[in-house]
């Protein structure tokens, strides 16, 4: 209490970056996982494999991939960036595909039968037919994404994990205790938004 | 004039061994309500279904107002062609209106007329629109949403319209309903319909004609009198059980049997039948002691006389059937 009191503005800086980072590895996450999910909707064969090599990599530790990634990308933000949104696939895609599996048939029959092409199909029935269930995947995501956040603080990415690795290299406890709140809230709050979300959209049309 | 024509079609699955859909070759005429009937297995669902190309014919050709259903655009074959499913299939997420607007909106209308169209439409299936516009299929009864899912299909008013078993799995009276409003519509809108099911009395109540169909070929395709009184082979007698005088009685109207009233006196508390009674009915008033025959009753008012005699020897001709 007595850090956030005495240093409100770095405290919010580490906050804001600790959420730019989560949201946009979420963002770039589903922009891959959604046409993914779709391409394997439709390409069968190919789930087993992509879900295998998806599932191995979720099985890395977040630093043994960060530092795996450091080659490529570099010891800064993007290398963290990207291991969040290879965490996040599996997660992802696994939902986006549950989701347009759950779709009855005979609307999907329907659609086709009254003169939909298979991009007014995806667009105005399958995807927001899968919707909630992406959304519960994306709530999932988010709050790994938000937990592993914490990580970029080792590899220069800021936010809210300076406050830990600080507070252990210092014995700071109050820095420690108020890094683990912070990041605790954070997933919270935003697991409760989506789930808020959720709720909103299939409330409307759910069997009642 | 032909609606619809198949020319030789033939359908195996290539997971199949056998033909689906053997050599049909039949002309549907414009405005006429034709049910394919038959066991399931028979093709009948596979011969509906090639026709708006959810499956292809390996062999023969399939031709709408004299063109090949190939050599038009896929998506726009299928916006001129409404189609009614068993499953019936709205879009969970679309409200009322908005499920019934989908062809419209796909042919690119103005919101204005999609908006009176809707309104049009669900007046004529009896639903006020007021109240069912905005409401989502999960709020409606099964034969609401059965009747929402007719309003979609006519929506863009096409010609043609391929029905799927579209009431067999409304609960027995909704379906009787069902029925009567798909007749009187039919009167209205005179499409060409292809409406398939394997329930003989709905195909009776329903058709102008018949295709029976077995393994995959068209046995006989008939007007319902003449399927009861004309069967092809024991298949379709059996089929139809058409040594079953009462349900070729059901086939006829009181008012097309009946001698005009010309003056004479009328026995004494004779029962009483209305003019557009089937035979069948008029048979049940009949069957007491002492009963030789019925006062006909039009517009309440008596009009003809209906003998026993002339119910007993009531032939189900071509011509007569409702």
């Amino acid at each position: 209490m007595k850090f956030l009191l005495s240093n409100p503005g770095d405290v919010a800086e580490l906050f804001v970056q600790h959420i730019g980072l989560a949201a946009i590895s979420l963002t770039i996450s589903i922009l891959i996982a959604v046409p993914l999910g779709f391409l394997l909707y439709y390409r069968r064969w190919l789930t087993g494999p992509v879900m295998g090599v998806l599932g191995v990599l979720y099985t890395i530790p977040s630093i043994a991939m960060i530092i795996l990634l450091i080659p490529f990308f570099g010891l800064n933000r993007t290398s963290v960036m990207v291991a969040l949104v290879i965490y996040c696939q599996v997660i992802l895609v696994r939902n986006v595909l549950a989701g347009l599996d759950g779709i009855d048939p005979a609307v999907l029959e329907a659609a086709r039968g009254m003169g939909m092409d298979w991009k007014q199909i995806a667009w105005r029935i399958q995807f927001p037919l899968a919707l909630p269930v992406v959304l519960a995947g994306l709530r999932i995501a988010a709050v790994a994404a938000i937990a592993i956040s914490t990580m970029g603080a080792k590899f220069g990415a800021g936010g809210l994990g300076k406050l830990l690795f600080d507070g252990i290299n210092q014995t700071r406890m109050d820095k420690i205790a108020l890094g683990s709140v912070l990041v605790a809230l954070l997933a919270l709050g935003v697991n409760a938004g989506l789930r808020a979300l959720e709720n909103k959209i299939t409330g409307r049309w759910a069997t009642q | 004039m032909t609606a619809i024509q198949f020319k030789n079609v033939s359908k195996t699955y290539s997971n199949a061994e056998e033909a689906s859909v053997l050599d049909v070759s039949l002309d549907v005429e414009k405005g006429s309500f034709v049910v394919l009937l038959g066991p399931s297995g028979c093709g009948k669902t596979t011969l509906l279904k090639m026709v708006n190309r959810l499956h292809e014919p390996s062999s023969g050709a399939i031709y709408m107002d004299g063109v090949d259903i190939r050599e038009i655009l896929l998506t726009d074959l299928r916006r001129q062609i409404g189609y009614v499913i068993q499953q019936i299939g709205l879009f969970p997420h679309m409200t009322v209106a908005r499920n019934i607007s989908v062809v419209p909106e796909l042919l690119g209308w103005e919101q204005s007329r999609i908006d009176a169209r809707v309104n049009e439409l669900l007046s004529l299936i009896s639903l006020e629109p007021g109240t069912f516009r905005d409401r989502y299929p999960a709020q409606l009864s099964g034969g609401q949403q059965q009747r929402i899912g007719l309003a979609r299909a006519l929506a863009a008013d096409p010609g043609v319209m391929l029905m799927d078993e579209p009431f067999g799995a409304i609960d027995a009276i909704n379906r009787e309903s069902l029925q009567d409003e798909m007749l009187d519509l039919q009167r209205k809108l005179h499409k060409t319909v292809l409406f398939v099911t394997h329930d003989v009395d709905e195909a009776l109540k329903l058709a102008d004609k018949i295709v029976v169909m077995r393994d995959g070929r068209v046995v006989q395709y008939a007007n319902p009198c003449d399927l009861l009184t004309q069967p092809a082979d024991e298949f379709v007698r059996n089929l139809m059980n058409a040594d079953d005088r009462i349900r070729q009685l059901s086939m006829l109207q009181v008012g097309a049997l009946m001698v005009p009233l010309s003056g004479e006196s009328l026995p004494e508390n004779a029962p009483t039948l209305h003019f557009a009674d089937d035979m069948r009915a008029a048979l049940s008033v009949m069957l007491q002691p002492g009963v030789t025959g019925a006062v006909v009753l039009k517009d309440g008012v008596p009009a003809g006389w209906l003998s026993l005699q002339a119910v007993q020897s009531a032939g189900c001709r071509t011509g007569d059937a409702a």
